[in-house]
């Protein structure tokens, strides 16, 4: 660790990076945020004119994901230190940001976004209908788990090993892991469902004789072919919701002896 | 602690509004999802248990809407803060709880996740006006300034959406506690119809479209049947 | 099956690998551009970033038009990604003509024109992409695959 960047240095741009997004816009997306987490480096490292040309360099477009974003934020203090020792130039920090932002965006978007969060929401919902109120706190305990380990663990591998954090984070294989959180998500649904299926059968809405099963199973095949072809979820919602009023009103009009 | 239904919808606004941060401008700790703001409103309110299950009925209709690269999502946080809000705020000054209402409430509710993917779009045109704010920060070599421009996107961000709870809860409530109907009649029935089958059925399907690989959805299959039999296995031996 | 190939500045990032690849299920990813393949650093990201299934190759553009001009990959769904306007016109160009174009995303900067929230043409990128349509190819300016596509053509005609 150099005598300018030291631990503290390390620890604002981590507390900052919470709020990397907070001046998200559509001209250069996330640029602001950049520039206002990696400020705390570049005033140890530069000052004068080489600090306002620092400064200009981080507000270039950027767009990645919010936890991935430690590691780049890590190797990119480290880059600096090198373009303020003279050992490379500032136009190498600007091209390993634009390289780097697409690929950790695709990480994170996937392993976050598209596999964790289902997992996690999904395990804690099974949680809910198997009768475990405190589900919600296990969900937020597994997710941050990975989010808060994988921020600080970036940030400080990144600036350990300036470019080549990247191999380091190769080696968690995140994306193996949301391959296989994908079928333990497949499962907790299977769970939630049929725990569903059983409170139904006890509610007081049942039908009666196992129908329950047949309309729910019926309904779930036929939304979810529905969503796969591009129905929307709010289009569903009403659409259903209208189809279930006005046939059990009319059934009840028509035939009031029915029920 | 006294109660007032004044003091609930500031309380629910102020709680909406800080939760939305959550959602992408500040630390992202899934405080903001539909699983975890329900049970926080049941909290605030004292009706907790009541809570639970449509934190997971909502959550699973939401499960789907991720923000990728710069598309926007609908905005399931400030839906279920609206949604949670007005059902627990049914349980607790007027008439209680059921599938009924929760039903009502989530079909009323809804439409602000959309109304709230049109403010999100709205603000990051309007942050625009940030970025320029950086580039003369930085030409006028002001750095502090360029420190204080993510509170500033903070700040129109929790305003904005606070605003937008505040006038939906009221909204919401009204239309929740006038649409209503009383309990044994046929649209009591379809309501309660549509919250035991519908919505959980809705849920549960978009859930399933967030499996990515098809063995995950055989091996959903596979789980629900083995726990169904399961659990009538036990419902017999008792 | 045609490749659908798509300008996208970013190339590989989060909405072609949770959202275009599961909905067209693409087999393979190419990268066609004259920066990427030599630069490895790059190259072993989008490779971690893609899921192993499915194959992934980063070729210069003359190269990558002669490759898919041969139809190499026969039956398989290959999704070609190029970084800019330019590129795509190159690629066509070089022997690859595609039938249809997707424009994901083209960042902002001065002086180019507004069509959504992730797609700013230039109106040198906007004049090309006119010759392109002139010799056949259908434009349409779409980031993720829920979105409605916007035909530029059509896009073009309103002030």
């Amino acid at each position: 660790m150099s005598a300018q960047i030291n631990r503290g240095v390390l620890a604002r741009i981590l507390w900052r990076s919470f709020f990397f997004q907070a001046a998200n816009n559509y001209e250069r997306m996330q640029n602001v945020g950049f520039a206002y987490c990696i400020q705390p480096a570049l005033e140890r490292l530069y000052a004068g004119d080489d600090l306002q040309r620092a400064y200009e360099r981080h507000l270039d477009f950027f767009n990645s994901h919010a936890y991935m974003t430690d590691a780049l934020l890590g190797a990119v203090v480290k880059l600096e230190e090198d373009v303020a020792a003279g050992r490379i130039s500032p136009d190498q920090v600007r091209a390993f940001k634009a390289t780097m932002m697409g690929p950790l965006a695709a990480i994170g978007d996937s392993f976050f976004w598209a596999s964790l969060k289902p997992f996690a929401a999904a395990l804690a919902v099974a949680g809910i209908f198997s009768g475990v109120p405190w589900a919600p706190i296990v969900f937020l305990l597994l997710y941050n788990l990975f989010h808060l380990g994988l921020r600080a663990y970036g940030l400080s591998a990144g600036y350990a090993s300036g470019e080549r954090v990247f191999e380091k984070i190769c080696r968690i294989d995140l994306v193996q892991f949301s391959d296989r959180s994908h079928y333990l998500a497949g499962i907790c649904l299977g769970v939630a469902s049929a725990t569903l299926l059983d409170t139904t059968l006890h509610g007081p809405f049942a039908l009666g004789q196992g129908l329950e099963f047949v309309v729910l199973v019926g309904l779930v095949l036929i939304l979810f072919q529905s969503l796969k072809r591009k129905l929307d979820m709010p289009w569903l919602l009403y659409g259903f919701s209208a189809l279930t009023l006005s046939f059990v009103v009319g059934l009840n009009t028509f035939f009031p002896l029915f029920r | 602690m006294t109660h007032s239904l004044a003091v609930d919808l500031g309380a629910i606004t102020l709680l909406g509004a800080l939760l939305a941060l959550d959602r992408r401008a500040a630390f992202q700790l899934m405080l903001s999802q539909p699983l975890v703001v329900i049970p926080l409103v049941g909290l605030l309110l004292g009706c907790l248990p009541e809570s639970i299950w449509l934190a997971a009925i909502v959550q699973l209709l939401w499960m789907a809407s991720l923000t990728v690269g710069a598309s926007v999502p609908p905005n399931e946080t400030l839906a279920s803060v609206v949604i949670g809000g007005i059902a627990l705020l049914h349980a607790r000054y007027f008439d209680g709880l059921d599938r009924a209402t929760e039903a009502l409430a989530v079909l009323v509710g809804a439409p602000v996740s959309l109304v709230g993917r049109w403010l999100d779009v709205r603000l990051d045109k309007e942050n625009a006006h940030l970025a320029a704010r950086a580039d003369r920060a930085v030409a006028e070599r002001d750095y502090a300034t360029l420190s204080r421009l993510p509170l500033v996107g903070l700040m129109r961000t929790f305003v904005a959406d606070g605003a937008l709870v505040a006038l939906s809860l009221i909204v919401g409530l009204a239309l929740l506690v006038n649409l209503r109907p009383t309990p044994g009649g046929p649209v009591y029935e379809a309501l309660g119809t549509v919250g035991t089958y519908i919505l959980p059925a809705l849920g549960i399907a978009v859930a399933l479209t967030t499996l990515r690989r098809r063995r995950a959805l055989a091996l959903a299959g596979a789980s629900f049947v083995l726990t169904f039999v399961g659990l009538l296995w036990l419902g017999r031996t008792e | 099956m045609n490749p659908f190939c798509r300008v996208d500045n970013r190339l590989v990032h989060g909405q072609i690998i949770a959202t275009w690849m599961p909905h067209l299920r693409y087999q393979r990813v190419l990268v066609a551009s004259d920066t990427v393949p030599t630069n490895t650093l790059q190259t072993t990201m989008f490779r971690m970033a893609i899921p192993q299934p499915v194959a992934f190759e980063a070729l210069p553009i003359k190269q990558a038009a002669k490759v898919l001009a041969a139809r190499t990959y026969g039956s398989e769904r290959v999704i070609v990604l190029v970084e800019s306007v330019a590129d795509a016109v190159r690629l066509f160009e070089a022997g690859n003509p595609f039938a249809e174009l997707n424009i994901g995303n083209v960042h902002h900067a001065a002086g180019r024109r507004r069509f959504t929230n992730a797609v700013y043409l230039s109106p040198e990128e906007i004049t090309q992409l006119e010759g392109l349509m002139k010799r056949g190819v259908r434009v349409e300016i779409r980031s993720l695959p829920t979105e409605a596509p916007i035909d530029l053509r059509a896009a073009l005609e309103q002030p």
